[in-house]
């Protein structure tokens, strides 16, 4: 596939990610397993006549996007979003008020923006771009597809230059429903402690992290994507194989991988997949993630935003490693770089990164 | 030159009938499948026409002869019972050991089932923890693929109204760099109460059965379905020795940024769409011979449409829309116009327009309004348009 | 029954909080000045959540798209439209 060169990123994320370019000194921690965005002051982005009829997520969706868009001199020529929920607080809204008015005299506006391609046309209309433009709502998968695609676009010769994001909210009645149903830890802890908690579920979390991606190299040093794989349901040979393969279209071995970037959630149930990978990377510098951003079905957008600084940076702060690994802090330069994410096990997936 | 990406498998279920030859039976003779509502519990079950498909869900999920039953609602056994045809139509079995990609789109997914039990989940999500997997989109898709032994690559597009239409083009893209050997591509959408009131609260559903391109057209009915196409490279059909019923010649995925929900009265986004596909296809606007409208028969839709159409195509060809017999299906409706489409070429036949009686003003344009056979078709054009300006248009050649 | 002048004040403190029109007060709004394009800048969707509004405060019901945008021209046209029109 073609490399996705990385030319500007942008995230909101319960770390306060936002409008800083470097990495952070040091990381938020937060209790009782959710962790909410620290939303930035929305007016510098939207105007005043859109901001009224926004919720949350297309607010801090639509802002994170038009900062990245700011960053760089260029129009997009595609817009491509992942979502796996899109605006859930809208699709809850429309629900409650069926109920509550009995289906009569119902406000359309909740409805509009729970279709998963509102942000898509805002952003278009907004920045008038007038391109391809497509909306990824498949789970764990949806952000990574947006980056598939926006390769093959490349490939094609369609296009030069991508929007690619992702955007997910939890809301308080989902959080409650999920915890019911297994996908929360049970006991509250702190997020930065999510990995010594051997017990079932995870803690969850959201956000929106876009990128401009580009087909051509920047003549600055940069970062770009190099492969990307979904896998659904694997078994752990079917991940060996996978990350066999990604290496060797890649024309690397396992040594060549600096750091491996784990999203494990701290779930039990998916122990033995992250243990997996771990153990067959044993060469990489093992880092986290979940414990920043919180689980949710775009998180791989939190991890492509942090990676893209840990490889322009050269650093790797001490809040990354696993709690009791702290000692194996590595200083070695960093070239590639490996994502994993698992999400419950049925989306597991890889990002294949490089620093030039 | 890539080679060609032909379609080798049709499977639709509308509320004109389950299967690709049932539905070109009632689209001949010019029946349509709408009616009020009786599977569906709604305020609206009786206000306006729809294309409901009269099995109840635990029917459709029995008939769709699933190992487990567990958690399977409207949209999912919809989907499968589509597939399945598809499947057989191609000679492909499932769980088989080509590389397939599963590209699916949903527009609410499995809200036909969370809506009935939304505020009993609230009060007591553990009752419905059988419910946990299929409350967003994704479900329906990893439903099909484990039901038909797919793992490669599977995906879930949801751009409102154009959502299957993306699903088959990115299937044709994927044909052609070789990332699968076969595509799965379509989409479906089950009638629900999230939908309806959704559309009524935008104040665009007809009362009546709606009437694309009618001056006094008022509006769209809703409509619920699934459709699947079959899609992979000419040497693999060849190879395998199946048949090709139609190929891809082109495709184009077009925002025209102009309104949340509204399209370009001038149909700006519409002429740009349909005029990049046919540049892709390296074909003229005279070598179309049918097209298969997007005709919601909304106010702003068909204006739009029209304009677009009236501006693009120097003499116009037949066209029509066939939403005035399976209602709008929503993000199955590309699909399902997809499958009518290739039909037309099969068949050699344009399919009618009902309900049509004056031309609108701003364009004076004539759909077809009679069911016509044995007229050379070789290229038809599909249209898509969606919220968000999310437009996409779709050509099928003959063989 | 509340005179025009006061059905005027009231409407615009509801379409003040139906729409959402933060830091905006009922002053601002002028009797006579176009909702919608120029004036106060209103569009398509919130001529939709106007119908809304009629509908769940004064019961009426505007079917029509084409009357409902004449009868929500102005706040003076929309007063001068619920006093002929409500139910309630």
């Amino acid at each position: 596939m073609a490399p996705l060169y990385i030319i500007s990123s942008s995230c909101i994320s319960p770390q306060p990610s936002f409008g800083v370019e470097a990495l952070l000194n040091e990381m938020i921690s937060y209790e009782g397993n959710r962790l909410s965005c620290i939303e930035p002051d929305y007016k510098q982005f939207i105007n005043p006549v859109q901001i009224r009829r926004m919720s949350r997520a297309l607010k801090f969706g639509f802002s994170a996007a038009m900062d990245c868009l700011q960053k760089v001199n260029c129009q997009p020529e595609a817009i491509i979003i992942g979502t796996g929920t899109g605006c859930l607080t809208d699709t809850e809204v429309f629900l409650h008020s069926i109920k509550d008015y009995e289906e009569t005299a119902l406000n359309a506006t909740p409805f509009i923006h729970s279709t998963y391609n509102q942000l898509n046309g805002m952003i278009a209309l907004n920045k008038k771009v007038n391109s391809y433009s497509v909306t990824y709502v498949h789970r764990a998968f949806s952000f990574e597809h947006c980056l598939l695609d926006t390769a093959l676009l490349f490939d094609e010769n369609e296009i030069e230059t991508s929007l690619v994001g992702c955007f997910d909210e939890m809301t308080k009645e989902h959080f409650d429903m999920k915890m019911q149903w297994g996908f929360w830890k049970q006991e509250s802890i702190q997020s930065e402690s999510l990995l010594l908690h051997n017990s079932l579920g995870s803690i969850a979390g959201e956000g929106s992290t876009f990128f401009m991606l580009s087909k051509t190299k920047p003549e600055t040093e940069c970062n770009s994507i190099l492969d990307i794989a979904t896998l659904f349901q694997p078994t752990v040979f079917d991940l060996e194989k996978e990350i066999q393969y990604l290496l060797a279209k890649n024309n690397l071995q396992l040594s060549d991988i600096d750091i491996l970037l784990s999203g494990d959630n701290g779930d039990t149930n998916t122990f033995e997949a992250n243990d997996f990978v771990k153990r067959f990377c044993a060469s990489s510098t093992l880092l986290y993630f979940k414990h920043l951003c919180g689980e949710y079905d775009t998180a791989t957008g939190f991890a492509v935003h942090l990676a893209n600084q840990i490889l322009t940076e050269q650093v790797i702060p001490d809040y990354l490693y696993h709690p009791e690994e702290i000692n194996k802090r590595s200083q070695k330069p960093i070239r590639h770089l490996l994502i994993y994410n698992n999400y419950f096990g049925m989306n597991q997936t890889l990002v294949l990164m490089v620093n030039y | 030159m890539p080679e060609r990406v032909m379609v080798s498998g049709l499977g639709i279920y509308t509320a004109l009938g389950k299967g690709v030859q049932t539905n070109h039976q009632q689209l001949s003779l010019q029946l349509h499948g709408l009616s009020s509502l009786d599977m569906l519990e709604t305020l609206h079950a009786k206000s306006f026409p729809y294309g409901e498909i009269k099995e109840t869900t635990s029917d459709l999920i029995q008939s769709a002869q699933l190992p487990s039953q567990q958690g399977f609602n409207r949209t999912s056994a919809l989907a499968i019972l589509a597939l399945q045809e598809a499947y057989e139509q191609a000679g492909l079995l499932p769980n088989n050991a080509c590389r397939t990609a599963l590209l699916n789109a949903t527009s609410v997914g499995g809200m036909c089932e969370i809506e009935k039990h939304y505020f009993d989940m609230l009060n007591n999500p553990s009752a419905y923890k059988y419910l946990a997997e299929t409350i967003d989109c994704a479900d329906s898709t990893q439903r099909l693929a484990t039901a038909f032994g797919i793992k490669h690559f599977l995906t879930t597009i949801s751009t409102a109204c154009s959502s299957s239409a993306n699903a088959i083009m990115l299937g044709a893209r994927m044909i052609k760099a070789k990332q699968a050997d076969i595509a799965v591509c379509g989409g479906t959408d089950a009638l629900t109460r999230f939908t309806i009131n959704g559309f009524n609260a935008l104040k665009n559903i007809d009362k009546n059965y709606c009437s694309p391109f009618d001056a006094n057209r008022n509006g769209l009915n809703l409509g619920e379905g699934a459709a699947y196409l079959i899609l992979e490279s000419e040497s693999r059909c060849l190879q395998r020795k199946a048949t090709p019923l139609a190929f891809i010649s082109g495709y184009d995925n077009f925002n025209e940024a102009f309104h949340p929900t509204a399209p370009n009265p001038a149909g700006e986004g519409a002429y740009q769409v349909m005029q990049r596909a046919l540049q892709r296809a390296n074909l003229q606007t005279s070598n179309i011979d049918y097209i298969n409208a997007h005709g919601t028969a909304t106010l702003t839709n068909d204006e739009s449409e029209g304009n677009a159409m009236k501006r693009l195509f120097h003499n116009l060809p037949a066209f029509s829309s066939t939403k005035c017999y399976t209602g709008h299906t929503l993000a199955a409706a590309g699909a399902v116009e997809a499958v009518f489409s290739i039909n037309a070429i099969q068949q050699q036949c344009v399919y009618a327009n009902l309900h049509f009686k004056e031309a609108m003003p701003e364009t004076g344009l004539i759909p077809q309004t009679v069911f016509e056979k044995n007229i050379p078709i070789q290229h038809v054009m599909s249209n898509s348009f969606a919220f968000g300006g999310n437009n996409a248009s779709l050509i099928f050649s003959k063989v | 029954m509340q005179d025009v002048q006061e059905l005027k004040q009231v409407l615009k403190t509801q379409i003040i909080e139906s729409l959402n029109l933060q830091g905006m007060t009922p002053d601002e709004i002028d009797d006579n000045a176009p909702l919608f394009g120029e004036g106060l800048g209103l569009d398509s969707i919130d001529s939709l959540e106007l119908m809304v509004l009629l509908e769940r405060n004064y019961g009426i019901k505007i079917e029509d798209a084409r009357e409902g945008r004449k009868a929500m021209e102005s706040v003076q046209a929309m007063a001068q439209y619920i006093s002929e029109h409500r139910t309630k």
